[in-house]
């Protein structure tokens, strides 16, 4: 039975969700002010775990992660706004026919973005498969880099504006939710979302880090989730054990870069215009910050992570500046965060290298056996005298180990305790597992039907050697 | 059984795996030299020779690792020369390495359940929506996991991670994840290596269980002679990349080129390893 602390445990997410659902409510009667930081880093939070799988979960150091953010921002930019100005196109956008530009409802860019991010992270993706770590770091890098620099430069890609340079794309659509007859039935200011107006922003944001994190954790404990954790942990075995790596890290990539792309869809959705100068170098660099001091490969500590950094970037260190100017100080401690991040890193890696939600693995709670024994003496463990000295006598194993071939000769165990000078009563014959029919559930397709699955000798494939 | 080194020659289609003239070659080194060697179905047979003999070179040539620079490989009925690994495992070949090579930060179910990639699906939608039949899938697999480690002996570790387990443990869930894919052949590289005599004797009647329960080959190899010698139906032995002898164990151990190969002369003595007194026990 579970302890009220695994349950508390099992319904943290739900808990949390609450706490954020409520968060304005309190945040409002209080006057904190921190609704706009806020909407900042829950975009951090999406990147966070968005990154956090190619990073976390594959293994694969990315560090041009901005990339696929700003390629987010760029979809919203293009499909929202008067932007292409020689032609018309309006799907549920809600704004007159007359106006020019491709106007589409941001409850279509999303999925849309998605879409084109993902295809983005596995055709960067593609040329890094067959490197790994520094080399691997550096070619993201690289790709980091040049997404922003051809947005900057995209003002004329053989005559055509495609990104309209330095000068970026503004004046995006503001998302709407049904118009004029949402604000009727959602409440004054729901149906149509300006920039003063943070409420419906912040529940997007929460949702869409709901979904970020339903995506995150789905895929951590599938059989593509084992196999990116395989592939971290050691791609030639992964590779020996029937996984197609190339494909595993292809599917990372693009399900990751979808993550950041849908991040990108909702910041320049609510900034409202995009210059190529935001997608800056330093953002790969907090995110990954984010994820790293989280723990790598924990969702929660992607999220957690992404407070922290960004926390101190968007709402402490310009609260402290603006708390000194209150009493007459004039320190700018804006201008210090990459001392206080630098500092902050330096700590964590000395201290807690593991991050502050160590990567976990799954606790799987089976009703018919009992937890592990918790003691020293496990057979199998490496006691037993090998080298010279003294012998210590090897205590009988409490448990089960491999079950022994039943009824190996009493005289030959003997042998073996002479020909290792050993006392006889040192070699004894482990008692073989206690049997446990498969539940009568079980019926796995694949494999054999009989009471034992693994059991191939039945298989029209297979013919045995006369003996 | 001493007619098991000869069956290849009658019995080509019972053959699981054939590899004719296989040679690896590292720029001018010569690690495996046209050397030809079958595995028939359901049989324990051992690959054996002094260090650097090119066993594990061999071995990595048969699942894909390598890429061999001549010769022929086949596996159940397929052509499966320069194959990727991912593939040949596709067919039901699997392997443990000879430095244990688990995924350490994952816990030991998960570690055989890696194992399965093969056979669950795991289709994309299904995940992604947490269909039921995605759910079976995982929760039958993760019976099937139990099973498995429970067949092998650490079932009570099964939440632990598999970097935490003690040495001998280690070696089991490496043995438990090749068998997760429900191979028809399993290669197990040195799995003996660092074992106490105990253990070792327990993977002997392992190694029996493998191949008379779940029906699968077992290609070994393997150091300690006392235990290629009791548990392998037949052995062929390496040295400098060539195969030097092959046939039923007590054969090869009276073969004056193995005893050379071992011991540098022939003096009479049986193939050990410095470390275990020849017994009578052993054949």
């Amino acid at each position: 039975m579970p302890t009220v602390r695994e349950r508390l445990g099992r319904h943290a997410p739900l808990f949390v969700l609450a706490f954020a659902l409520i968060f304005p409510l309190i945040e409002g009667s209080l006057g904190l002010g921190m609704m706009n930081p806020l909407l900042r880093i829950l975009t951090s939070v999406m990147l966070a775990m968005g990154l956090n799988i190619v990073v976390g979960f594959a293994g694969l150091l990315d560090l041009g992660y901005v990339a696929f953010w700003a390629i987010g921002a760029y979809c919203v930019g293009w499909m929202a706004s008067g932007h292409f100005s020689t032609i018309k196109v309006h799907v549920m956008s809600g704004l007159p026919e007359a106006i020019p530009g491709i106007h589409l409802s941001i409850w279509l860019i999303f999925p849309i973005a998605a879409v084109l991010t993902a295809v983005f992270g596995v055709l960067l993706g593609a040329p890094t498969l067959r490197l790994r770590g520094d080399y691997l770091a550096i070619v993201t890098l690289g790709f980091g880099e040049i997404i922003p620099k051809v947005f900057q430069n995209g003002d004329d890609i053989g005559g055509h504006n495609l990104t309209n340079g330095t000068a970026g794309i503004s004046g995006l659509d503001a998302p709407q939710l049904g118009g004029a007859t949402g604000d009727a039935m959602l409440g004054l200011g729901w149906g149509t979302w300006g920039p003063l107006n943070l409420l419906p922003w912040y529940y997007l944001a929460i949702a869409l880090c709901v979904l970020c994190y339903y995506v995150s954790v789905t895929m951590q404990w599938s059989k593509l989730g084992r196999a990116w954790m395989a592939i971290r942990e050691d791609e030639t075995a992964a590779s020996a054990m029937g996984i197609h790596c190339v494909n595993a890290k292809l599917w990372a990539y693009g399900i990751g870069a979808s993550l950041g792309g849908l991040a990108g869809v909702y910041h320049g959705a609510r900034i409202g215009s995009i210059f190529p100068s935001s997608f800056q170098f330093y953002i790969s660099i907090a995110v990954l910050c984010a994820v790293i001091i989280g723990g790598m490969g924990n969702v929660w500590g992607a999220i957690v992570g992404a407070f922290v950094v960004e926390g101190l970037n968007f709402w402490l260190l310009p609260s402290l500046t603006s708390w000194a100017a209150a009493v007459g100080l004039d320190i700018d401690f804006s201008s210090w965060n990459m001392l206080i991040f630098g500092v902050l890193l330096v700590v964590m890696m000395l201290y807690r290298p593991q991050g502050i939600f160590p990567s976990k693995s799954r606790k799987l709670v089976f009703d018919d056996e009992p937890g592990r024994p918790g003691d020293q003496h496990y057979p199998g463990g490496m006691h037993g005298p090998d080298g010279d000295g003294p012998h210590t006598p090897m205590p009988s194993p409490p448990g089960p180990g491999i079950p022994a071939t039943p009824g190996i000769p009493a005289q030959e165990l003997a042998d073996v305790a002479a020909s290792h000078r050993l006392a006889p009563e040192r070699v004894v014959q482990q008692p073989a597992a206690p049997a446990r029919p498969l539940p009568a559930s079980v019926r796995f397709p694949r494999y054999g039907a009989g009471s034992n699955p693994f059991d191939r000798r039945a298989d029209p494939d297979i013919e045995v050697a006369p003996a | 059984m001493s007619d098991i080194g000869t069956a290849q020659h009658h019995a080509q289609d019972t053959e699981l795996l054939v590899a004719r003239e296989l040679t690896m070659r590292f720029g001018g080194l010569t690690a495996v030299d046209a050397v030809d060697f079958t595995v028939p179905a359901q049989r324990i047979v051992s690959l054996i020779g002094p260090n650097g003999a090119g066993k594990t070179t061999f071995f990595n040539m048969l699942t894909g690792l390598y890429h061999p620079t001549e010769g022929q490989l086949t596996f159940m009925g397929q052509d499966t020369f320069g194959r990727p690994p991912h593939q040949i495992a596709q067919l039901g070949m699997s392997r443990t390495f000879q430095n244990i090579r688990l995924f350490r930060e994952m816990t030991c179910v998960d570690n055989v359940l890696v194992g399965m990639h093969t056979k669950l699906r795991g289709g994309f939608l299904a995940t992604m929506l947490r269909l039921p039949s995605h759910r079976h899938e995982e929760r039958e697999g993760i019976e099937l996991a139990r099973e498995l480690m429970r067949f092998v002996g650490i079932h009570e570790r099964h939440a632990e991670l598999a970097g935490n387990l003690p040495y001998g443990d280690q070696r089991r869930l490496e043995i438990a994840r090749a068998l997760a894919s429900r191979p028809s052949v399993v290669l197990l590289d040195e799995p003996a290596a660092g074992m106490n005599p105990q253990e070792t004797y327990a993977l002997e009647g392992l190694m029996h269980r493998i191949r008379d329960e779940l029906g699968c080959t077992v290609l070994l190899i393997e150091h300690e002679m006392k235990l290629v010698m009791s548990v392998s139906e037949r052995v062929t032995v390496l040295n400098f990349g060539r195969k030097i002898a092959e046939g039923a164990p007590q054969d090869v151990r009276n073969d004056p080129a193995v005893i050379e190969a071992y011991l540098g002369s022939s003096d009479g003595a049986v193939v050990a390893d410095g470390y275990d007194q020849p017994t009578e026990a052993a054949s």
